[in-house]
């Protein structure tokens, strides 16, 4: 069960890299653009199929706050995902170019930027609700105690840092008109250094880990007080 | 005696200053080159709002590229030269799209109408284009390889539809290594072309180019 988990740990930091590489269509080329969204979305398959037991329990139990803001999330990233898959395969220009469904049409183009965009954001919250659990699965395989000052301070102020800077490199990349659907072709700097593109991208992913973090000290802070 | 000398002194001085400044505007022989497709759309409608490559300003009807390389033509007197193929371009969007993504696809290099033959006449040459999907349209490849502007100051402009220059700046680089490749070129979007601060812009970009330059 352990080794299960390692290997899932790993196969989701292995995904968070190709979601980055994704984003920075411009750091790779339009051919391996491709193969990585094809490798990601094996390996959501994957993802999914390794977690059989959430979906079982869905119908089963109470719903609170927190389970219905994790099933509300997953439940969009479902459908941010078809949507980007979908477009993604109906713009292939070098896997799947003469398909029946090909179209490079402005509004599929425009879906797929939005959907991968929206889809950057919902992952981000998708990994804030699962945070404590990665940290616990971190100090564990690192022998590092869960109320040290490493945990409970430095990181914590440390990832703070960094996801402010994430929300700075939001605007600073304008961001915000490619989920609105206003931007026709995406602008990617072709000079900038790859690290910083996946720094900034990866700043970015943190604030959305931390909104969502957030919202769930939001709610258990709501629940506690009625107490 | 030595006051007539430096009054003559003075005087050859200035009047050689009064001939240096438009020589040395005009020292810089201008060519600009653009590819330009207009598009056929409804001027009334939203449609042109969406943005399409089509201008209407002052009752004429001109690519957007095609715009702008008339006002770079108007502050610097230089020469225009379109770069036109052989085989026309669709002129609806939606054929454009795909026509232009086959071309890239398959790797065509269209031919070209006409070559310029006096290149030598030139010292500067601005260089204007749209951005067809992420990449400069393959005319302008035709264009690069057939032309040779070693020693020749490059300056690009572009009216894209959000990806600014693109990758295009490295692609102008691979293809005219001797050239000398301005990099702050004039990216406008081409939902922005037709407003009325357009031409200032382009003034403002080109007094910062020879501020640069100088």
């Amino acid at each position: 069960m352990r080794r299960k988990y390692q290997c899932q740990v790993l196969s989701d930091v292995i995904m968070l890299f190709i979601l980055l590489s994704l984003m920075g269509f411009h750091l790779w080329s339009e051919y391996i653009h491709e193969w990585l969204g094809t490798i990601l979305f094996l390996m959501v398959m994957l993802h999914v199929g390794l977690n059989t037991h959430w979906l079982q329990k869905l119908f089963q139990g109470e719903y609170c706050a927190f389970r219905i803001l994790q099933l509300s999330i997953n439940a969009l990233l479902l459908l941010l995902f078809l949507s980007a898959v979908i477009s993604g395969v109906m713009l292939s220009r070098h896997l799947l170019p003469d398909l029946v469904i090909h179209s490079s049409s402005d509004l599929v183009r425009k879906v797929h930027m939005a959907s991968v965009h929206w889809l950057q954001i919902i992952i981000a919250l998708h990994l804030g609700i699962h945070w404590r659990m990665l940290a616990n699965f971190f100090c564990k395989i690192w022998h590092i105690s869960p109320v040290s000052v490493l945990m409970t301070r430095i990181l914590p102020l440390i990832f703070s840092v960094i996801a402010v800077y994430g929300i700075y490199a939001f605007m600073q990349r304008e961001r915000l008109p490619y989920l609105f659907f206003q931007v026709d072709f995406a602008f990617f700097d072709f000079d900038e250094s790859m690290f910083l593109f996946y720094w900034d991208f990866f700043a970015i992913t943190l604030s959305g880990a931390y909104l969502s973090q957030i919202l769930i000290w939001l709610m258990t802070f709501r629940q506690r007080a009625r107490r | 005696m030595k006051k007539i000398f430096i009054l003559l002194l003075a005087v050859t001085f200035s009047s050689l200053n009064a001939i240096a400044e438009p020589v040395n505007s005009h020292a810089q022989r201008t060519l600009i080159v653009y590819f330009s497709q207009p598009e056929n759309v409804k001027l009334d409608g939203v449609d042109g709002v969406s943005g399409a490559s089509i201008l209407q300003k002052n009752g004429q009807i001109s690519g957007s590229t095609q715009y702008l390389a008339q006002i770079i033509q108007r502050y610097t007197g230089g020469e225009l030269f379109r770069i036109e193929t052989v085989t026309p371009y669709p002129t609806q969007h939606e054929p454009l799209l795909r026509y232009a993504e086959q071309e890239q696809r398959d790797n065509r290099y269209p031919e070209l109408k006409t070559k310029i033959d006096n290149l030598t006449d030139y010292d500067r040459v601005f260089i204007g284009y749209p951005i067809w999907w992420y990449k400069m349209p393959m005319p302008l490849y035709s264009f690069l390889q057939q032309h040779d502007l070693s020693g020749k100051t490059l300056i690009p402009f572009t009216s894209h539809g959000g990806s600014r220059f693109s990758d295009s700046l490295r692609e102008i680089k691979r293809l005219q290594p001797d050239a000398r490749l301005v990099t702050q070129g004039l990216a406008i979007s081409r939902d922005d072309v037709a407003d009325d601060g357009t031409v200032t812009r382009v003034g403002d970009w080109l007094n910062k180019l020879t501020s640069v330059q100088q």
